[in-house]
């Protein structure tokens, strides 16, 4: 690598934000060991030994709080609330592909009922392939997804239990082996937590000994409500430890479930892919047959099996499973909407920034509106927004939900502001020396804006689109919950709407999930910015 | 106004006036000059006398407040890709290549030429001023001097009636200053261009021109007096450091602005609005200038003895 191009390479890691890798790539060179030291102590460890700092204070004041929902959740307890997510997306993908399987079943089991109706589809009889292949394949998918649900059962099963013995004979019970040995798992690792907590918790329930009588002098009853407070905090304690663990139990049996469905042989995934591809080509040519019959009845010709040929279209038709948003989904919304409300904002703010920044007199017309408006809170816009949009947007079909239109454009409204007024401040203000260039050079116009005012106003336009996406993202939250539209901020309503004892730490993975992305968004808005400048910090 | 037809920019009763708090400063008063066809004329005088000023209001950048331009027997109105123009610094478009800044001109001036002969145009200037093989490159990428040869090359890319110069090696190192008066002179012969340049570096002045105008001070800033500069063309350093009359005519242009530049020819105005700079500072410029000059020699045989 030249000189050059190391070079070039060490500016746009740091364009990127990864400045605190350069030293160890100098280090690496062997350049000037002891100043890349100095350099990683200070861009590296000091911000590890924050954050860990943090996490220490947050880990031992956390517990000290108690809510009506447990204590207040630690690091540990957020870390395991973020997996348990993540088994809620890998329990939905578990799902779906069991609806897939179920459906092909059917749609074979169809073919094969009503085989001599397929006959007469106009283009011949639909090709499945060898009959007794696919019911093989179809018995060893089966078989797989027997397992992987007895297996996803387990923990529930076990954990009911009253003691070792009775879990045993449970697991005895089991019809498949993977479960089994799943059981023996669940059993020396949360079963004996479960009970434990269980009885401790009955205890307390049932317990007198921290009752406070009316007998009870004041020293006696300070002594009873201090001995209930430790007790509830210690069970709290017990609580959070058993739900870490209870999702840990979870993570392995979701993981070993998809990794049961991931061994099915190659030779059967093969047949099985080839069922649903003959499944997808015949769903168009069935739905125009049952056409082309309720045509023909209409004009007067009967066709005998007409009901056969509907019952065939509808098991052929497309059925997506219909699962539940699962977390990853809801970033994924609250990122569409984001996105589109900023791209809402910007097409506005662009085209209106650059026009006042040509013109003092727009500028004037416009400022005082601009000024009134930029302080307003998302939590205003959005009834408008809803009212006025409710009103006008009511298509029989609508392509976007309603609920994702208002979110969006709540967001474009609060977002619209920095854009606008950065883009008006960097065209007004572009070199005059630039202008001159323009004047002599006598271009039009269209040349003037497009060569010189929008080239050297576009480092502030994209100072300008970044504060933007920043609060778009800020305000998204805030739109999301009150329009309900299915993304993080509905996710936090609904945390906070169903209280439980996972609550708290959810919502809390939503704050992280929050703030880091925020924090990629802004990374690469900054990297776009540095990119489009010139002097100083030259483009790449 | 009738010109006669040899002269190509003929100024008359140039005046410029800006209205300030302390009332109308005038800076340049009743100015005068005729250029010929093909005549290199520098225009020299102390800073802030107006020089930029005058060159400004010829360029079109700046109003005229009363007198009259006219360029080829034509009063000017405005700016235009007639003049070509280069400043101190060579204000070019930082996000456009050096190639593409000069193709800015040339696709406005050559608009009827096809798209591969404006793009030869541009690279044949871009060759001659010595960067052939930083096309591409980004004013950014380019140090002061390949930057200042961008702007050179965009003012003759536009073949205008016209150059105007204003103090455009001012910000270069001396060697880079020498390298780009040859680069400059070597197109101004080939191109035979009418050019204006302004300085108050004595030697470039001697270097380059056919006449030196010198203004004297401001307010009401004017011509002082003309110098005629018959050194034989082509020119090269060192025989014009050694002709006979070089060392008389240099003495006679430091006289010039050290005792006569605040001397005005006709009465000086009592109501002038503005006062003369104070002695000592006006004394401090000069030796400053003097010293610049001196530094100038040094470096220059310096370099020649470094060529030789
Ligand atoms: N816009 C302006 N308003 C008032 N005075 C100005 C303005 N522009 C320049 N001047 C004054 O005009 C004088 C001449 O300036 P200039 O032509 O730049 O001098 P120079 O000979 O150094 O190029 C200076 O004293 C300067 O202060
Ligand atoms: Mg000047």
């Amino acid at each position: 690598m030249s000189i050059e191009t190391f070079n070039k390479l060490i500016k746009f890691l740091k364009t990127i934000r990864m400045g605190w890798v350069v030293p160890f790539i100098l280090l690496a060179k062997g350049e000037n060991p002891s100043a890349q030291i100095r350099a990683i102590f200070s861009g590296v460890c000091i911000p590890i030994f924050a954050i860990l700092a943090f996490l220490y204070l947050w880990n031992t004041s956390s517990s000290l709080i108690v809510t009506k929902f447990g204590t207040v959740p630690g690091p540990r307890q957020v870390l395991s609330a973020w997996g348990s997510l993540r088994n809620e997306s890998r329990l939905e993908e578990i799902k779906e592909a069991d609806h897939v399987r179920r459906l092909r079943e059917k749609r074979v089991d169809y073919s094969d009922k009503y085989s001599e109706t397929l006959k007469d589809l106009p283009g011949g009889a639909p090709d499945f392939g060898d009959p007794a292949e696919n019911a093989k394949a179809l018995a060893a998918a089966a078989l797989v997804f027997g397992e992987v649900n007895e297996l996803l059962d387990v923990s529930n099963k076990i954990s009911i239990s009253r003691d070792g013995q009775s879990a045993r004979e449970t697991a005895e019970s089991f019809e498949f082996e993977p479960s089994k040995a799943f059981a023996s798992v669940v059993i020396d690792r949360l079963l004996p937590m479960e009970i434990a907590f269980r009885k401790a918790d009955e205890t307390f329930r049932m317990s007198t000994d921290y009752d406070v009588l009316k007998s009870d002098s004041k020293e006696i009853a300070a002594r009873k409500k201090a001995a209930r407070h430790a007790e509830s905090k210690r069970l709290a304690a017990e609580k959070a430890a058993l739900l870490i663990r209870r999702q840990e139990i979870t993570t392995l049996a979701t993981r070993q479930a998809l990794a049961r469905i991931d061994s099915v042989p190659s030779g059967t995934m093969r047949v099985l892919d080839s069922i649903d591809a003959a499944s997808v080509s015949l769903r168009p040519k069935l739905d125009a047959w049952f056409t082309a019959i309720e045509e023909a009845e209409a004009a007067g010709t009967k066709y005998r099996n007409k009901t056969k040929v509907k019952m065939l279209n509808k098991s052929f038709a497309d059925n997506p499973y219909p699962g539940k948003e699962t977390y990853v989904q809801q970033i994924g919304t609250s990122l569409k909407t984001v996105f589109a409300g900023f791209l809402i904002a910007s097409l506005i703010a662009i085209p209106l920034g650059v026009v006042c920044g040509l013109n003092k007199n727009i500028n004037n017309a416009f400022n005082p509106l601009i000024q009134i408006f930029k302080p307003v809170s998302p939590l205003a816009w959005l009834p408008i927004v809803m009212i006025v949009v409710g009103a006008l947007y009511t298509p029989d079909d609508p392509m976007f939900e309603l609920s994702f239109i208002n979110s969006a454009i709540t967001v474009a409204l609060c977002s619209l502001w920095p854009t606008l007024v950065n883009t008006a401040v960097g065209v007004a203000s572009t070199d005059k020396d630039f202008l001159n260039v323009a004047k002599v050079l006598k271009l039009n116009w269209f040349k003037k804006i497009f060569k010189v005012v929008l080239p050297a106003a576009l480092p502030l336009v994209f100072t300008g689109l970044r504060l933007s996406l920043g609060v778009g993202w800020m305000v998204l939250i805030a739109a999301e919950m009150l329009a309900q539209n299915p993304g993080l901020g509905k996710f936090v309503w609904d945390m906070f709407q169903n209280g439980s004892s996972e609550t708290l730490s959810m919502i809390m993975v939503a704050v992280f999930t929050i703030g880091i992305i925020g924090f990629a968004l802004d990374t690469v808005m900054l990297s776009l910015q540095q990119f489009v400048s010139f002097g100083e910090n030259e483009a790449i | 106004m009738s010109t006669l037809p040899d002269y190509q920019l003929v100024t008359s009763q140039l005046t410029k006036i800006y209205p300030t708090a302390k009332g109308p400063a005038v800076i340049v008063k009743d100015f005068e000059l005729k250029i010929r066809k093909g005549e290199f004329v520098s225009l020299i005088g102390h800073s802030g006398c107006g020089k930029s000023t005058v060159l400004s209001m010829v360029a079109g950048l700046n109003d005229v407040t009363s007198g009259g331009i006219f360029l080829g027997g034509k009063e000017l109105d405005g700016p235009g890709p007639d003049r070509g123009i280069v400043f101190q610094s060579p204000s070019l478009l930082p996000w456009m290549s050096a190639l593409d800044n000069v193709l800015l001109g040339v696709n406005q001036v050559f608009y009827t030429a096809s798209r591969e002969e404006r793009r030869q145009i541009a690279e044949y200037y871009l060759n001659v001023v010595g960067l052939g093989s930083s096309l591409n490159k980004k004013p950014g990428e380019l140090s002061q001097g390949m930057r200042q040869r961008v702007g050179i090359a965009r003012a003759f890319a536009l073949s205008p009636k016209m150059l105007l110069l204003d103090e455009p090696f001012g910000m270069l190192d001396s060697l880079t200053r020498f390298e780009l008066q040859q680069v400059l002179l070597d197109l101004w012969s080939k191109d035979q261009k009418t050019a204006l340049m302004v300085t108050h570096d004595v030697d470039e002045a001697l270097f380059l021109s056919d006449r030196i105008v010198c203004m004297t001070n401001g307010p009401e800033a004017e011509v002082g007096e003309i110098l005629e500069v018959e050194f034989p063309r082509p020119r090269n350093r060192e025989a014009v450091m050694e002709h006979p009359d070089y060392y008389r005519l240099r003495e006679h242009l430091i006289t010039f602005l050290e005792e006569r530049a605040h001397i005005r020819t006709p009465k000086p105005d009592p109501e002038a609005p503005r006062d003369d700079p104070p002695a000592l500072e006006e004394e401090q410029n000069i030796s400053a200038v003097r010293q610049g000059m001196i530094g100038g020699i040094d470096q220059a045989s310096a370099m020649l003895n470094h060529i030789n």
